[in-house]
């Protein structure tokens, strides 16, 4: 397979019309999302005096920072600032990370076998929740009061959204990539020639690769606009665990615990690693199906009917109790895409292991690479029907 | 060189083709029968699409599933529905194809423009396909079925939908590409062959109903075709072949086994075989 027919599969992709359109649609609800947001939840005069004070008071709270607080002119935003951070806790001193696995095993009534999982789960925490105390992390200024408005934007809103977008577009070229000698007439002239049915693998080739350039272009985009409008320059090194963030749920709200310590660009550039490994097992989903269904749109109806099936899988389980389906429907690829605002955390009653998204993605990864080796095997020995 | 043996295709229950033997060797075959005979799932087979059910195919000796691409190295193919990309010129998709079929850019490029100059497209080299005519889309198919110069060449009913004076020309096109190489030709256009082909295989109620020379299949009518008046009553019994109009008037072509009264018989022809073998079936 040379680069030239890798190379002739992509500008197969670029050639679609409809690619530009989706693509442009995509960054301007981007953008709308941003601007929306900003205008309805977050302040901006607060961020912004949160940033000049952390230029006099440093980013780390405690009483150097108070005493300096106080000693600065008075203003609206001072007293808010004064209130969000005096006298803070440690609260991961205390914080015993068992008591949260039971929270949600009570209030899900979840069985035994579950149960003991959980819990075992938020033991295997614990030690991380030590560091977390130890490291001062929750005494990380991030953006105060309004750290929650923007990590929520950030990664609850913004990044589901583009990562949401590069999948779809991921699977949906895909298949259009495989539909494309269907739809042109020209399976005949290409499947009887030296390359024959392994121009697959040039189309996956250039699928896979397609899906990495929409991804970084559209994540990229998002997030230099998103960079323009709310200046990060100061609060990099925050971390994410800070006091000012935390997670609400049903059982109540939790601090926003990782398995590592994350300085907020070290948890960006994770989480824009798992979202391009997501974006890949979506394109890998666009080739299994591309290889069974040789009509695109067909293919594409097939793709949102296997989208919307496994993004209501773990309701449907659920509320059957059926916990072990519910626990392994959450490994599905969609499943994780709409569980990417709490990647790397504890993830609550959705997860029964560390580090679920990770294993989950790398897992599917594998399932989907196995599925789409077994269909291509299969085309290979298979009549071509014109 | 290239040898079907005992093949047979089913699709399901459906017998497309059954216990078909062939042999061929360089020169050129014109495979005739009507629309549905089977002739391009024999095709198909022969390019590798389509998988024998029984029976195998041998390129001097090995079977062709076996030689993978290294079979397809040596094939060029012209399908019948010749697909192409629409917003391509014929330089970038013939571009495209050879990489396909294995060839780099610096071999491919002066192919191109020899293959583009022989079928006379040099001059709309570089003209989006879209806008071609017919005839001109079917010598883009000619010349990616040459782009690697194959052994085996298979055409698949490749004067469907061109006109007379363009049959013609790719008729001399296919007929100067025959040196060296096997070229097998499938139409149910009698006059496409009837000239240029060594050797015309005819299939059956799906078999193979022979595979012999123009000259040896008209000699199968020798002395039986007449050309009788429209208005004249036949009492012997004769199958129609057609009726045409000569200056005395209509009159009908037949076969019959014995002379009708006052009728010499007249030389057959391909047609004549033609419509005498495959009589009800329809066709041309």
């Amino acid at each position: 397979m040379t680069l030239y027919i890798v190379k002739c599969e992509l500008k197969k992709i670029a050639s679609l019309p409809m690619l530009w359109i989706f693509f442009s649609l995509c960054l301007i609800l981007n953008v709308g999302i941003i601007e929306g947001y900003r205008y309805s939840n977050v302040d901006d005069s607060f961020i912004s005096y949160v940033k000049e004070t952390a230029a006099i008071t440093g980013t780390e709270l405690g009483g150097e920072f108070s005493e300096r607080l106080a000693g600065l002119k008075d203003s609206e935003e001072k007293r808010r600032l004064y209130e969000e951070t005096y006298e803070v806790k440690n609260i991961y001193e205390d914080l015993k990370a068992v008591d949260l696995g039971q929270a949600y095993i009570s209030v899900y009534a979840l069985p035994d076998r579950w149960a003991a999982l959980m819990r075992n789960k938020y033991r295997c925490l614990q030690p991380m929740v030590d560091e977390l105390a130890r490291s001062n992390a929750g005494f990380s200024l991030y953006a105060a009061g309004e750290t929650k408005n923007l990590h929520d934007l950030l990664f609850s809103i913004l990044f589901r959204t583009v990562t949401g977008e590069a999948c779809v577009l991921a699977a949906l070229c895909m298949i259009f990539l495989y539909g494309y000698e269907y739809q042109n007439k020209t399976e005949a002239v290409i499947y009887a020639s030296y390359t024959g049915r392994n121009i697959q693998h040039g189309k996956l080739a250039a699928g896979l690769l397609f899906g990495c350039l929409s991804y970084s272009l559209i994540a990229g985009i998002t997030l230099l606009i998103y960079l323009g409008v709310f200046d990060y320059s100061w609060i990099w090194s925050s971390n994410v665990s800070s006091i000012f963030n935390y997670v609400e749920e049903i059982t109540g709200i939790k601090p926003f615990l990782t398995w590592i310590p994350f300085p907020l660009w070290e948890y960006l550039l994770a989480m824009l690693g798992l979202g391009l490994v997501l974006t890949l097992i979506f394109g890998l989903i666009g080739a299994v199906i591309g290889r069974l269904c040789k009509n695109s749109y067909l293919g594409a109806v097939l793709f949102f009917l296997l989208a919307l099936a496994m993004m209501t899988a773990p309701y449907f389980l659920a509320e059957k109790d059926l916990w072990s389906g519910y626990f392994i429907s959450q490994f599905l690829p969609v499943c994780l895409w709409l569980s990417s605002s709490v990647w790397l955390t504890d993830m609550g009653i959705i997860s029964l292991i560390p580090f679920h998204e990770t294993i989950g993605l790398f897992g599917n990864v594998i399932i989907w690479g196995i599925l789409t080796a077994v269909s291509s095997r299969h085309f290979s020995g298979k009549d071509v029907l014109l | 060189m290239l040898s079907v043996e005992h093949v047979t295709k089913k699709y399901g229950s459906y017998l497309a083709l059954e216990n078909i033997t062939l042999e061929f060797e360089n020169g050129v075959y014109g495979l005739l029968a009507p629309n549905g005979a089977g002739k391009t799932t024999l095709l198909n087979m022969l390019t590798t699409l389509l998988l024998p059910t029984e029976g195998e195919i041998l390129w001097e000796g090995t079977d062709i599933a076996a030689l993978g691409k290294q079979y397809r190295n040596i094939l060029g193919y012209l399908p019948q529905h010749f697909g192409y990309y629409r917003d391509n010129t014929p330089k970038q998709f013939l571009r495209y194809l050879a990489a396909l079929k294995g060839m780099d850019g610096k071999t491919a490029a002066p192919r191109i423009q020899e293959l583009l100059k022989l079928v006379a497209l040099l001059d709309v080299a570089d003209k989006k396909m879209k806008k071609f005519s017919g005839g001109m889309l079917q010598r883009v198919g000619i010349a990616q079925a040459m782009l690697n110069d194959p052994k085996l060449l298979i055409l698949d009913e490749p004067t469907a939908g061109l006109d007379p004076r363009e049959r013609v020309r790719f008729r001399n096109l296919i007929h100067s590409l025959s040196q060296n190489r096997i070229v097998i030709l499938s139409t149910h256009i009698v006059s496409d062959i009837e000239t240029i082909a060594g050797k015309i295989i005819l299939l059956k109620n799906h078999e193979l109903y022979c595979c012999k020379s123009p000259g040896e299949l008209c000699n199968m009518l020798a002395g039986r075709v007449f050309e009788v008046p429209a208005d004249r009553k036949l009492s012997k019994p004769y199958q129609l072949l057609g009726e045409h109009q000569t200056e005395a008037g209509t009159a009908l072509r037949i076969v019959c086994e014995t002379p009708p009264d006052g009728f010499s018989p007249v030389a057959p022809n391909l047609e004549d075989v033609f419509l005498y073998v495959y009589g009800d079936e329809g066709g041309k």
